[in-house]
């Protein structure tokens, strides 16, 4: 159980990591990204790639590039709490989605909505489908599964888990008190200004284009990041976790559950998306089966948009409004 | 009794309010003007009238009805017909197909009252065939007017009908305005010429910041030098 | 409003312009004449991609969003059909020189009226409420993309994962000079499509109703103020992309040699479908087949030198080529 109970924080703790992209894209800006696996991929594949062992050579694999840095790096110090590694496995992943989201940016960013939309789902395929045919690259249907440990010789295998969970929560809170701080500088203020009314921004003088590029390049590296973390995890990859519902939908799910703009819908979406999809499979027979989760959510959102426009996360401010005001109350009849 | 009475209305667009308690009314065979500076809400007075915009507050009566609950389809059949200031025509329509959604709401044959609009219209009988987005200005004008005019409205609503027209246009079109109301169409318009508009109205309004600031008959209003000055002062 | 910064203004570079795209349009009529056989092939599944694109169109030009659930509506068709022609109807294949029999004759009708049926439902209970509340669009483009997963999750529980067939028997391909072979399936499935545009083409223009459709996708706000009720028009609308969803999937699957079905089937379609509906102008039913059939041809084509499972990047490569030179599709207006 407890091990369960771990594998579930970290993988919530990643899905936070990609909602948040998103929510500097949708929630904060306004563009509109179903490719987000895209950028999820090229993340994961270019912190592999780079951490990777050569390919065997009974020949059972095809890709032909691998940094093998852990390997390369070792007898380097530990830095700080991380590996020199990791982290550089960690500024690949952002480098290669920053570069990539630049591109598709500056082509797709003056779409209106629904095109962008469209753009970025022919993308995020496109990426997939090299990954999936360039085996020299991704190694096929196959993927990637060299992938080191973090902490290798340190920290023992059976505690991986554990340590990964700290890791995972360590970059997320930075990723989460960074964008927390954005929001609320005069840069943040721009984005929710064009979010608003884009025409108002423009005429008032904002570069409403740089400003929306910035933050798509933005997001994009906060997904990257949550695809490196996403391999770290496992320690294996294939192109099947990177399809437009394992890799998109399901974020976009935890997004509008949470409610997008607002600063803690990443971590409250993912709770709950992820607690339905995951925790169903303990429950009986028909429901268990993979295909109920794809209906629930599916249902699910379709439910919070129609009747709770602005996600969960209000609801549960009012609670806790409530709750405070009670305890107030409380106090205040016990000093009577 | 009016055939027209707004009383009271508030309207705008989402949270931001546009019009603040507007009173204006039109007697059957009246040709009333509104004039005003741009931006002033006229356009909006007249979507409230016509129901595209929903009045937030306030009382609307057309021909002995009370209409500011319905939407623009219901209010469409008793009369009112509307042709807004811009994209007043289907564009990948033809001719004849404008002039059939016009008269969508009829449930007889709508050839009759087609032949009639382009005997009003030869201009248009010509290009019957062609599509609504391939008209000149002037001829876009008419062709909104005329499918305007298929339900054989008691009220017509022109918002700006000359706007963007040669002075030459302008004449024709003020010339049509009066021989349309002369079949016993009550008129109510919105238009940039004010001296020429008024000439030729019963009555009019000066709207300004979403409020009446005047309202007079046609030629007073005209010869007003008030009007001129708080009309042309903000152009 | 589609690349903006960079519509070609100066009278030089427009010339450059139009000869570049009469370049690229010979090019690819040469390049598709030297490959007929994948050329004739893509126009069959240009028929398909027609049938969907065309629903995506239509719903776009009266509500101004792209639905992404049109994918997982086709692939609904397909496995309604499948329901029909396992459990329901007699057992018959290898009607005349296809490979199905004449029950598919039967299912393809009810699939079509069970998708429109979905597709009115999901107006009424989903989009009509977001609409009324005002909505923004993306939000709309959310809850389809919703409803596109309930849907996938619906035929999976049902029907489950691995592939499926309907009932079919092999037949003898026709064979034409230049190395032409056509599968009798192939015949059926354009002759199907084109029956149904052309029918889809009187309602649009010999119809009160479906001109009204016209009129709503044009000028809404003229059209309610001409007294037409646009939310019916609407449910019109919807009803009709369904019908056409449905018959789209049922096709997919004769398309497919060994008449196939899966689950992810439809929504592997959807970048091809947009593609075309961009390509064609957004929002112009016409267009949307025109830019079907060049999608198709393309993706068939392509073939010839990538591999298959390639062909959605290809028509999102081709898209975005017929993007940069026409910003509002082949047959987009210019206004
Ligand atoms: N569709 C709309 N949405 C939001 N604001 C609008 C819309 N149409 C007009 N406005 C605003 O309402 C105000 C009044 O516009 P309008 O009624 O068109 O004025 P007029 O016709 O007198 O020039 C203007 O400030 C304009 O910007
Ligand atoms: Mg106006």
């Amino acid at each position: 159980m407890l091990e369960f109970l771990t594998a579930f924080a970290i993988l919530i703790g990643i899905y936070s990591v990609f909602t948040l992209g998103l929510n500097v894209h949708w929630g904060y800006t306004g563009l509109f990204n179903i490719g987000v696996a895209g950028f999820f991929a090229l993340g994961a594949y270019a912190a592999s790639l780079l951490t990777i062992r050569p390919p065997s050579s009974d020949q059972v694999d095809d890709y032909l590039y691998a940094g093998d840095l852990a390997n390369r790096l070792e007898g380097l110090p530990v830095i700080g709490a991380l590996d020199v590694w990791f982290v550089a496995a960690l500024m690949a992943a952002s480098l290669v989605t920053a570069a990539v989201a630049l591109v598709v940016g500056t082509i797709t960013i003056r779409l209106r909505g629904d095109y962008l939309a469209i753009a970025t789902l022919g993308i995020a395929e496109s990426v997939r489908l090299v990954f999936l045919n360039e085996r020299w690259l991704g190694n096929g249907s196959k993927g990637l599964y060299t992938i080191p440990r973090v902490f290798d010789g340190i920290v023992p295998a059976q505690d991986y888990d554990r340590v990964y969970l700290v890791v995972v929560l360590v970059v997320f809170a930075a990723l989460f008190l960074g964008i927390r701080a954005l929001v609320h500088s005069p840069w943040g203020r721009v984005l929710r200004a064009i979010r608003e009314d884009e025409v108002t921004a423009e005429a008032s003088g904002k570069h409403v284009f740089r400003f929306k590029l910035q933050a798509f390049v933005l997001g994009a590296v906060i997904m990257g990041i949550g695809g490196a973390l996403y391999a770290f995890n496992l320690r294996a990859i294939s192109p099947s976790a990177f399809t437009p519902l394992l890799g998109t939908f399901i974020i976009w799910a935890m997004l509008v559950v949470g409610g997008s703009g607002r600063l803690y819908a990443p971590i409250v979406g993912a709770f709950i998306v992820w607690g339905i999809w995951s925790g169903s499979q303990f429950l009986p027979d028909p429901l268990s089966s993979p295909n109920v989760r794809y209906f629930s959510v599916g249902v699910l959102v379709v439910l919070v948009l129609v009747y709770a426009p602005d996600g969960v996360t209000p609801l549960l401010s009012r609670v806790r409004e409530r709750w405070t005001a009670r305890r107030r109350l409380r106090r205040a009849v016990a000093e009577e | 009794m009016p055939l027209l009475d707004a009383a009271g209305i508030r309207a705008g667009y989402g949270d931001t309010e546009i019009i603040h308690g507007v009173d204006m009314r039109v007697d059957a065979g009246e040709v009333v003007t509104i004039i005003g500076p741009n931006g002033s809400g006229k356009s909006t007075m007249m979507k409230a009238i016509v129901g595209i915009v929903q009045a937030s507050s306030g009382e609307i009566w057309f021909d002995g009805r009370r209409i500011d609950g319905l939407g623009a389809d219901r209010r469409i059949p008793l009369g009112l017909c509307y042709v807004p200031q811009t994209d007043n025509v289907f564009p990948t329509l033809t001719i004849t197909e404008n002039l059939e959604m016009g008269g969508f709401l009829r449930s007889d044959r709508l050839d009759g009252r087609i032949r009639e609009m382009f005997e009003l219209f030869p201009d248009l009988a010509g290009k019957r065939n062609a599509k609504a987005g391939s008209l000149s200005g002037g001829q876009r004008q008419m062709m909104a007017v005329a499918r305007a005019l298929m339900l054989e409205p008691k009220l017509l609503l022109l918002d700006e009908p000359t706007a963007g027209l040669s002075p030459l246009l302008m004449e024709t079109v003020f010339g049509m305005v009066r021989d349309i109301n002369a079949t016993g169409v009550a008129i109510l318009m919105v238009e940039h010429n004010a001296k020429k508009a008024l000439a030729i109205s019963h009555r009019g309004y000066v709207l300004a910041v979403g409020e009446v600031r005047m309202e007079n008959t046609g030629p007073e209003l005209a010869n007003d030098p008030q009007v001129g000055r708080l009309y042309l002062g903000s152009e | 409003m589609f690349f903006t910064a960079r519509t070609m203004s100066s009278p030089a570079a427009a010339r450059v312009s139009r000869v570049v795209q009469s370049t690229l349009a010979i090019v690819f009529v040469v390049v598709a004449l030297s490959h007929i056989g994948l050329a004739v092939n893509g126009i069959f599944l240009g028929s398909i991609l027609a049938m969907g694109a065309v629903g995506i169109t239509l719903v776009f030009g009266v509500m101004r969003f792209a639905n992404i659930a049109h994918g997982d509506m086709m692939t609904l068709g397909a496995y309604v059909a499948f329901f029909l022609l396992v459990s329901v109807l007699p057992e018959h294949t290898g009607l005349g020189p296809f490979t199905f029999g004449f029950p598919l004759l039967i299912a393809m009708p009810v699939s079509m009226a069970a998708v429109a049926a979905l597709a009115v439902g999901m107006d009424v209970f989903v989009f009509r409420r977001l609409r009324l509340r005002r909505a923004n669009i993306v939000t709309i483009e959310i809850a389809s993309l919703g409803i596109a997963i309930a849907v996938r999750g619906f035929v999976q529980m049902v029907w489950g994962t691995p592939v499926r067939y309907f009932p079919n028997e092999g037949r003898a391909h026709f064979s034409l000079p230049a190395d032409i072979s056509i599968a009798p399936n192939h015949l059926f499935v354009s002759g199907a499509a084109l029956a149904l545009a052309i029918a889809l083409h009187l309602l649009l223009t010999r119809t009160k109703q479906g001109k009204a459709m016209r009129a709503t996708s044009d000028n809404p706000d003229l059209a309610r103020a001409s007294g037409i009720n646009t939310e019916r028009v609407l449910l019109w609308t919807w009803g009709i992309a369904g019908a056409l969803a449905g018959a789209a999937g049922v096709l997919l699957v004769i398309f497919n040699a060994t008449a196939q079905l899966k689950p992810t089937m439809g929504f592997q379609l959807l970048v091809p479908l947009f593609a075309a509906v961009v390509v064609g102008g957004i929002g112009n039913p016409y267009g949307a087949f025109i830019g079907a059939m060049l999608i198709g041809i393309s993706m068939e084509v392509s073939t010839a030198w990538a591999l298959p499972t390639y062909k959605p990047a290809i028509a999102f490569t081709v898209m975005v080529i017929v993007l940069l030179f026409r910003p509002r599709g082949i047959l987009g207006s210019k206004g």
